[in-house]
């Protein structure tokens, strides 16, 4: 300490701080707010400004037309930088011990990878790797070093040796009976089961985690009406649900979101109850009560961090679960054929699977590789933030 | 003491409403903590002691308002706020338990917690640095670097280091975590600490340590403390008074050394007694309290502490052995429980030696509430063994009668109240009064 | 003694294979129970006591852990014994008493039947006679109405009771040494003193021997006939429990002793915390927190045990021959007997 009078507990003089009192928000709380606020006006700016043909960011010269899906993209990655990321930095030991506990687990950490291979690859994708696009002409192109016979090929973009077209580098992975390249729309598919992750993880979280800590610190018939309203949401036929939805409004990749995290939360919210009223019962809380703090504060920074972090187990968990539900939905033919799922693509093949099976293979194996990845990760997750097995090794 | 004490605490009480069936209906209420008072000087350590479930955590929490006490005045005359004076209408401007948000909000900054278990004292996801400052921003200190200041230099007070505060909870051992509590009591420069048990999981070199941290502090900033614990031997290092708690109520307070070297309670003598002296060539036992504690959702009436004193007083016309007595009365309250298996008694005496007499199952019973098998007074006698013979005829409620009419103690008719043996050294026991002096003599031989 | 003792543990070593390396929690510890006696192991938390105790009848976890060395139970050694042949062993002729009452018992059944079928499990009875001989056991054991309290699940029975049903539980098989690893730590004083009592009621019954756990000295002063202190894995001084009083040797002993003002001590606690098991001292281990460490004390690993009076034991190089222990400060048996005084006067 350089300052000659080091300030110390008992030289506070109280009274003056009291009197001075003023707003301290958190680095996290402004990052947020200093991205949030841009998008909304560009939000708004793009529905009542812009007419509906002209792409958002044409103003700027891109063709970018950003949809509804594409705001809660945004806007989820900003709480995803801010809220998870950015306190990895903020508390560098923390994040030293949770990754020496999450190393430990082998499979975890290839998984980890993977999905960040995946994470990059829906993000950046779609601005390296152009929009799969019909062409008949190459429909059918095998994969690089797999060959097909010539008669199911209109025209072979690569060589034709002894009556089998050879795949080129230019179609890794071939492509469809449309002539889409398949690892081009592998890449897009990889944006959508990013946005179908990160936005249905934030809405099942916010309302989850925001019913959960309410019904445990409100109590009485608040809690009543909330765990009735779990229950309801719980035994809701969400599948019946959609096909109305769909039938009635037609099926977006926005609608499936919806309408999935919107009856997904109630385990979520059950869970966080559970866990909260544990926790508003340790020395902490009563210590942090006793200093005078709200509940609102004790709730904010102590209860619902600490039930957040077992819950993230739950809801790495939950993700697989939409991957999967979004591309059955697909293969049965009942979600948009517009989106350049990994689910659409499959079912694209589906009826090509005994003469050109990469287009099912392909996307299929990412697929069940991504949800195995969040598998694995989710097992790490909870012993990593477990802070009950903290204790024990300490 | 001329002072003004830093926390008067008067006929404090705080019942829990037990509830039953699908309405929510209330049937009745648990008097955790019955009117309870007590005082604490600047600078002064008040023991309270009891056994688990009577209440002594649950007055901590209602004096802080952790909880909101029943009934009762809590004043507080720290922070500054010393010298107030009643209202006319006779409520204090100090009593905690009247309030405002803001007011209370203040009186936080006064009064501070140290809790017992150090595993769950701190949030597992908090630096301990950020634990024991968030206090001081709660109370609007926004700079952090001040905060940070602050908080190295107290680190350093309790005996850790300033580089701990970016570690977390889970790299301390227990007592160092017990440090980092006393720090976070600390940092808003209280007058009142309430410790619940701060050492009791603890090992005894860790205690010592803590304890004479505690000490030290407390000379060095003029801390008033209010020190709970089960465990009389810490109580002895610590206090300069203390509180004997049972099942809500104080049943003796006084000075340390003078409730110690002369305990004027019957429960404070049996608590003193089981303390396991340190000492090889003493002897196992001392007295040994019987039964377990009451419930406080129906106390006995009178004197709380009659259906396990070894003390209890006899009536006028009843002069036995005073283990006999405690016997005959135990013996009672479970005839009228109908908790006696006559039965399986029965049984186990057959288990010995054929088929049992009446008489071989009257001696087991006997033995088994410790009462001899011939009673020095032939009244007490008789009847007692009147109501055997009517147990075992199967009459359990004739027994019972029989036994509630012949054998009734004062203590359970009576509520003693408070007698002062010596300056500060009050209890509350009705041998104390004078009528019972000569009992009180006889039993204590 | 002609006759070899009821339990005789040699080069006791039990270790853990851990993430940041094997951590060794026992570390070569002898001791030895005789028939009626009380032994105390003594020491703080974290000492190895009760991995000790459990080690004995290889109640540890293996892997990760494992147990090496050889316990001699009666002659036989416990630690080569095939799994089956040991476990009836344990609970019946070798019984366990933990610290805490709430998590020993099963909460899902009454506990009689858990008591009965303990006893099941050990001897073939009918389903009668085991009811008949769990009631009698709880009745032995001081739960009043035992035959209604048959029929009562854990949760219905105080602490004190519950550790009363566990050594009932204990008793089953008229065990010949009984285990209690801080059997009333969880527990009030009043309840302590009655648990104290029965224990040793039962001891001078069945003529068991207990190996008993605790940090509490004021426990091991009303039950032990000898204590073995333990720290950080090795065993620092052993003895008859008045010679150890009267006349600790080692520092930590001393230091332990201090703990306690009854005792005449400074109440000023042991400074430092225990070595990280993974890697502890070179020397002795109590060296980093000892006032008298000197460099002989840093190397060379625990100094052997050396005899100070018949019975009593210490490991410290202060003992060693041609070394005053005088300089560890004076033989504090002065103030042993002062406490005496002191303490009598509680009585």
């Amino acid at each position: 300490m350089t300052t000659q009078e080091p300030d110390r507990f008992d030289r506070v003089d109280w009274d003056e701080i009291s009197r001075s009192r003023w707003f301290d928000p958190s680095i996290n709380g402004v990052g947020v707010l200093a991205t949030a606020i841009p998008l909304l006006l560009v939000a708004l700016y793009d529905w009542l400004v812009l007419d509906e043909r002209t792409p958002t960011l044409d103003p700027v010269g891109l063709g970018w037309d950003v949809g509804t899906v594409d705001y809660l993209f945004l806007f989820t990655l900003s709480l995803f930088a801010f809220y998870i990321v950015l306190p990895l930095f903020q508390h560098p030991r923390r994040t030293r011990y949770y990754w020496r506990e999450f190393r430990r687990n082998r499979p975890a950490v290839v998984s980890l990878g993977w999905l960040g291979v995946v994470f990059v690859g829906g993000i950046l994708g779609p601005f390296l790797v152009s929009a799969p696009e019909q062409s008949i002409l190459t429909g059918y192109q095998p994969p690089v070093f797999l060959s097909i016979d010539e008669s199911y090929v209109s025209t072979c973009v690569g060589d034709i040796v002894g009556g089998r077209c050879q795949g080129t580098w230019r179609h890794p992975l071939g492509t469809t009976a449309g002539g889409k390249d398949v690892f081009a729309g592998i890449v897009h598919g990889m944006t959508i089961s990013m946005q179908i992750g990160f936005i249905t993880t934030t809405i099942v979280a916010s309302i989850g985690i925001a019913v959960g800590t309410v019904s445990a610190y409100a109590g009485g018939w608040v809690d009543e009406v909330l765990m009735r309203f779990v229950d309801v949401v719980l035994s809701f036929p969400t599948l019946l649900m959609f096909l109305l939805v769909l039938y009635i409004y037609g099926a977006g990749l926005g609608m499936f979101i919806l309408v999935f995290s919107a009856f997904a939360w109630g385990g979520t919210a059950r869970y966080v109850r559970s866990k909260s009223l544990s926790i508003a019962e340790a020395e902490f809380i009563k210590a942090n009560r006793i200093s005078g703090a709200s509940t609102y504060r004790v709730v904010r920074r102590h209860v619902a961090p600490n039930a957040a972090s077992s819950i993230i187990t739950q809801l790495t968990l939950l993700i697989p679960g939409f991957l999967l539900a979004e591309a059955q939905l697909a293969f049965l033919g009942l979600g948009d054929s517009a989106i350049p799922s990994w689910g659409q693509l499959i079912s694209a093949g589906r009826s090509d699977l005994s003469f050109a099976p990469w287009i099912v293979l392909a996307p299929g194996m990412v697929l069940f590789l991504t949800i195995l990845a969040f598998n694995f990760l989710g097992d790490a997750l909870l012993d990593a933030l477990n802070p009950e097995a903290e204790a024990e090794n300490a | 003491m001329t002072d003004e004490p830093v926390l008067s605490v008067r006929d404090l009480e705080k019942h829990y409403p037990i509830r039953k069936g699908i309405f929510n209906r209330q049937v009745g209420v648990a008097r955790a903590v019955d009117g309870i008072s007590f005082d604490i000087g600047p600078g002064e350590t008040l023991g309270l002691v009891g056994e688990s479930g009577c209440g002594k955590s649950t007055a901590a929490s209602s004096i802080v308002r952790l909880e909101e006490p029943t009934a009762g005045e809590v004043v507080f005359n720290g922070n500054g706020r010393g010298g107030a004076s009643r209202d006319p209408g006779g409520s204090h401007p100090n009593d905690v338990t009247r309030f405002s948000d803001a007011e209370l909000k203040e009186f936080r900054r006064g009064v501070q917690m140290i809790f017992q278990d150090p595993s769950s004292s701190f949030d597992p996801r908090m630096t301990v640095g950020g634990a024991v400052a968030e206090p001081l921003a709660v109370h609007g200190m926004s700079d952090r670097r001040r905060r940070r200041a602050i908080v190295e230099d107290l680190l350093e007070r309790v005996g850790l280091s300033a580089e701990d505060y970016d570690r977390y909870p889970h790299e301390f051992s227990g007592g160092q975590k017990q440090r980092i509590a006393l720090a976070r009591a600390l940092v808003l420069n209280p007058d009142l600490i309430i410790a619940d048990e701060p050492v009791s999981a603890l090992d005894v070199s860790i205690q010592a340590e803590i304890l004479s941290l505690v000490d030290d502090l407390q000379a060095e900033f003029g801390l008033s403390l209010l020190f709970i614990s089960h465990d009389m031997s810490v109580i002895r290092r610590i206090s300069d008074r203390v509180a004997v708690m049972y099942l809500g109520e104080i049943v003796e307070v006084g000075p340390t050394d003078g409730v110690f070297a002369d305990p004027r309670h019957p429960y404070t003598e049996a608590l003193l007694s089981s303390i396991p002296t340190p000492d090889p060539r003493s002897s196992l036992g001392g007295i040994e309290l019987t039964g377990t504690v009451p419930s406080p959702t129906d106390p006995p009436s009178g004197c709380r502490f009659h259906t396990r004193c070894h003390r209890v007083i006899q009536p006028d016309g009843i002069d036995v052995d005073q283990s006999d007595w405690r016997g005959i009365l135990n013996f009672r309250d479970r005839v009228a429980d109908g908790r006696i298996d006559v039965e399986s008694v029965r049984e186990n005496a057959a288990g010995a030696a054929g088929t049992p007499t009446d008489e071989d199952i009257g001696d087991r019973l006997r033995a088994e509430f410790d009462i001899a098998d011939e009673i020095n007074d032939p009244d007490v006698e008789s009847a007692l063994q009147e109501a055997i013979d009517r147990l075992l005829a199967g009459d359990e409620e004739g027994a019972a009668t029989l036994l509630s009419e012949r054998f009734t103690t004062p203590c359970a008719a009576t509520a003693p109240e408070r007698t002062v043996h010596a300056e500060g050294h009050e209890s509350s026991c009705l041998r104390h009064r004078s009528e019972h002096a000569v009992a009180a003599d006889h039993a204590d031989d | 003694m002609t006759s070899p003792p009821l339990l005789e543990v040699e080069g006791l070593t039990t270790t853990f294979d851990t993430d940041g390396g094997t951590l060794t929690a026992v570390d070569g510890v002898d001791f030895s129970v005789d028939e009626g006696e009380t032994v105390c192991i003594v020491g703080e938390s974290g000492s190895g006591k009760t991995v000790a105790t459990e080690s004995i009848t290889r109640l540890v976890r293996e892997p990760p852990g494992r147990v090496a060395g050889t316990v001699r139970f009666k002659g036989r050694d416990l630690l080569a014994m095939p799994d089956d042949e040991l476990r009836e062993i344990r609970g019946d002729e070798i019984a366990h008493v933990f610290q805490n009452p709430q998590e020993s018992m099963n909460h899902c059944y009454t506990v009689g039947w858990q008591i009965a079928e303990a006893l099941r499990v050990h001897r073939d009875v009918s389903d009668d006679e085991a009811r008949a001989r769990a009631t009698d056991l709880l009745d032995r054991v001081g739960i009043a109405n035992a035959s209604a309290r048959f029929d009562d699940y854990p949760h219905e029975l105080s602490g004190g009771q519950k550790q009363r049903a566990m050594i009932a539980m204990a008793l089953v098989g008229d065990p010949d040494l009984l285990i209690a690893d801080e059997p009333t730590t969880a527990l009030d004083v009043t309840v302590q003193a009655q648990i104290l009592k029965l224990l040793d009621e039962l001891q001078a019954e069945f003529g068991m021997g207990v190996l008993f756990v605790t940090h509490d000295l004021g426990v091991v002063a009303q039950i032990a006939d000898r204590i073995v202190v333990m720290y950080a894995g090795k065993v620092m001084e052993r003895g008859g429990v008045l010679d150890v009083f009267d006349h600790p040797a080692h520092p930590y002993t001393r230091r332990l002793l201090d703990c306690v003002p009854e005792l005449g001590g400074d109440g000023g606690g042991i400074p430092g915390t225990l070595p990280d098991p993974r890697d502890p001292p070179d020397g002795c281990r109590f060296a980093p927190r000892c006032a008298h460490a000197e460099p002989a004390c840093r190397t060379d690993g625990q100094p052997e045990e050396i005899d100070v009076r018949p019975g009593q034991r210490v490991s410290c190089v202060h003992y060693r021959d041609g070394r005053d222990p005088s300089v560890l400060g004076e033989d504090p048996a002065g103030a042993g007997s002062d406490s005496n005084e002191v303490t009598s006067g509680d009585d």
